[in-house]
């Protein structure tokens, strides 16, 4: 499918450009999975720095390069500890239900204090031409957003999602800064209710297509005896768990599909009310994917992992970036040469005695 | 002295410099059009691009370098911190790829054929007699729950001689002290299963299609090797450790796409008991004087009535879904056996 890319060519426009390339990709995916396979998993926390700094280094806005910087050792550790918490909920149900419930109501509450820490670390590693992005939002803030934001969707039983989730980002995006600029979340309640819409009759569009396709791989199938050919080869019944793990594959595609078009068409209308806020002006950013282009984009991403049996992976996550970034860019008269990042706020940063020992990425 | 070109930048502002680096003894030197400024190299950290991506120097004050001639600046830093050569090496060829791919899968595959069944047999040989004995008692409780098992309608000399019989085929000294319990179970159909620390269930159904003694002597044998194999608890460690390994591979216990290589490799693993517990069987009727064929003749009646019962009912689930195959084992050591009579 020819997909035409209207990049509005305006002055005050500043396109975000993708360069990395599948082959590449494919590469650094099938290393990364040999060494963390070797090492049981610990490498893990090295090849999530290689990737953020692959597809971070080509990413570029304004012809800047963004970068990565998070170091393989906290990730680590953080990854460990969310591990030892895991094993110890699910220990923990076996010794009494209620020592369970009483972790499982922490983690709950801890959920806000961890997005912070998350969001501080992975923004304070990320830099766009070699400047630290600084998420400077405190804990208290956070647990006044997300209770409001819980209590929004408890009591109108998650028919103000859209309210709940503004609440949240909105406190998320303005304690973002690069420099002096910092990013806002404008009110887009009657768009998010619009595309929760749409994400369902997409999730039904996918159904329709996926079970079409099974249908006649179906048809296919009973036209050349492929049951009675398996059971005569395996056994009477075995072309039953054929059958299942055939519809379990389906539906675990459709589900893919229909949750990737939603996140994208979400993202895409909370994108086009997010604006940049620079010495007193406000830049727009704005994101003009086609409703067409995402469908066709995650039907395919879905129907190759299917067919590939997950081996399409990084094709499909090359494609999807790109996809995405080709169609944001920044609008704005201001100029992003005029950033200026305070050095202190950086030496803080990173000399915090504390902050050092509590550096850990618990976003995964 | 080597220069390398490189862009500059404060790490306070976008904009980057052009920007010469070079090196003198210890010290990196960056001169930038008429400026110069010295850095100690042990205070300068490299961050090596990953892929075609250009390198980053980051310098003691915050600034940064960025160079595109990576093997230049590795050569003048002196080389690549030894954590990221490895997959840098690894990276740099689709044959070094492929050759690291095809080792993995041969290191992975040699852990669990071979690791992980060696370090289960060390494991279980710490757990006590009176822990497997619990676990016994534990799993007894729960089939008897669920109704699955119920108390025998046969008359109790028919335990007792089970009992008996079972004694004679026994080593000499066992840590363990066998009880053979004989149940009614529709739901399981003919069948006898060791428990851990000693317990053989045998179902009334197998008693109904095996009339012979000398058959069910070889069965017995064959629960007797599971039990002395302590094939239960190795399992348990077994099945532990390629969930745990999986785990930690992909960092995510609840996903539904390590269900079916977990099944995989533990039906090969309870193959790899049966076998065991086979040659147990089959060496306790050579004791005995018996023939070793006895084993196969009990398996090939209990196969040729869970057939009948399957065809009749396709879903039941199958008894031989773990065992290797019945005309494999009817077949001890290679020799072949004569028809049963």
């Amino acid at each position: 499918m020819q997909q035409t890319i209207q990049q509005p060519h305006r002055k005050d426009c500043l396109p975000f450009e993708f360069s990395a390339d599948t082959g590449s990709y494919y590469r650094l995916w099938l290393g990364n999975l040999i060494l963390t396979v070797l090492t049981l998993g610990i490498y893990s926390a090295w090849a999530k720095v290689r990737v953020q700094r692959f597809l971070l280094g080509h990413t570029r806005l304004a012809g800047g390069r963004f970068d990565y910087h998070g170091k393989p050792g906290a990730i680590l550790k953080g990854r460990l500890l969310m591990l030892a918490l895991f094993l110890l909920w699910q220990l923990s149900g076996s010794w009494s239900p209620a020592l369970q419930g009483l972790l499982g109501m922490a983690a709950f509450l801890l959920a806000p204090w961890l997005a912070v820490q998350a969001m501080r670390f992975r923004l304070a590693n990320t830099s766009w031409n070699q400047m630290r992005l600084r998420f400077d939002g405190k804990v208290g803030q956070a647990y006044l957003a997300y209770v409001k934001s819980w209590l929004t969707t408890t009591f109108t039983f998650g028919l103000f999602w859209p309210r709940a989730t503004l609440i949240r980002r909105r406190y998320l995006l303005q304690h973002s800064t690069l420099g002096q600029a910092r990013l806002q979340q404008q009110d887009c309640i009657g768009r998010l209710y619009l595309a929760g819409v749409g994400c369902l009759l997409s999730a039904l569009l996918y159904l329709a297509a996926f079970g079409a396709l099974g249908g006649l791989i179906w048809k296919v199938g009973d036209a050349i005896a492929l049951p009675a050919t398996v059971n005569g080869w395996f056994g009477s019944g075995s072309m039953q768990s054929v059958d299942f793990a055939f519809i379990g594959a389906l539906m675990a595609a459709w589900l893919l599909a229909s949750l990737g078009y939603a996140r994208m068409a979400i993202n895409r209308v909370l994108l086009n009310h997010t604006t940049l806020a620079l010495n007193g002006q406000s830049h727009r950013i704005e994101n003009w994917i086609s409703t067409r282009h995402m469908l066709w984009l995650h039907l395919s991403n879905a129907l190759a992992l299917l067919c590939s049996l997950g081996l399409a992976w990084p094709w499909v996550r090359i494609r999807t970036l790109r996809a995405q970034l080709e169609h944001i860019a920044l609008f704005g008269a201001g100029d992003l040469a005029s950033l200026r990042a305070e050095l202190n706020e950086l030496d803080d940063a990173r000399g915090d005695e504390l902050a050092d020992l509590l550096e850990l990425d618990l976003g995964w | 002295m080597v220069t390398i070109t490189a862009w500059w930048r404060d790490g306070k502002s976008p904009q980057a410099h052009a920007a010469n680096v070079g090196r003198s003894e210890d010290e990196l030197i960056v001169s930038n059009g008429n400026d110069s400024r010295r850095y100690w190299l042990a205070d300068v950290r490299l961050e090596a691009g990953v892929d075609t991506l250009p390198d980053v120097l980051h310098l003691p004050d915050g600034s940064t370098l960025e160079v595109a001639d990576r093997l230049a600046i590795r050569r003048l830093i002196g080389g690549l911190p030894l954590a990221e050569r490895s997959s840098h090496w690894l990276q740099q060829s689709w044959r070094v790829l492929l050759g690291a791919l095809l080792a993995a899968i041969a290191i992975c595959w040699t852990a669990w054929r071979y690791g992980l069944p060696l370090l289960a047999g060390v494991l279980v040989q710490w757990v006590p007699v009176g822990t497997e004995q619990q676990l016994a008692t534990h799993t007894l409780q729960w089939l008897q729950q669920n109704e699955l098992l119920q108390p025998s309608r046969l008359p109790a000399t028919q335990q007792q001689a089970l009992q008996t019989r079972l004694a004679t085929l026994l080593p000499a000294h066992s840590r363990y002290h066998y009880q053979v319990l004989l149940r009614d179970a529709p739901p399981i159909g003919p069948n006898a299963f060791a428990l851990p620390g000693g317990t053989i269930v045998v179902t009334d159904q197998l008693l109904r299609i095996i009339n012979r003694p000398d058959e069910l002597a070889a069965i017995l044998a064959h629960e007797a090797g599971h039990v002395e194999g302590r094939h239960s608890l190795r399992s348990a460690v077994e099945n532990l450790g390629v969930l745990a390994a999986l785990t930690l591979i992909t960092g995510d216990a609840s996903s539904l796409t390590l269900a079916l290589p977990v099944a995989l490799a533990n039906a090969s693993y309870s193959r790899e008991h049966e076998r065991e517990a086979d040659s147990f069987a089959f060496a306790a009727l050579r004791r005995q004087g018996l023939s070793p064929c006895l084993l196969g003749y009990g398996l090939q009646r209990i196969e040729k009535e869970v057939r009948s019962d399957r065809a009749a009912n396709p879903d039941q689930h199958s008894w031989f879904a773990s065992h290797p195959a019945t005309s494999d084992r009817s077949q001890p050591d290679g020799q072949r056996c004569p028809p049963p009579a």
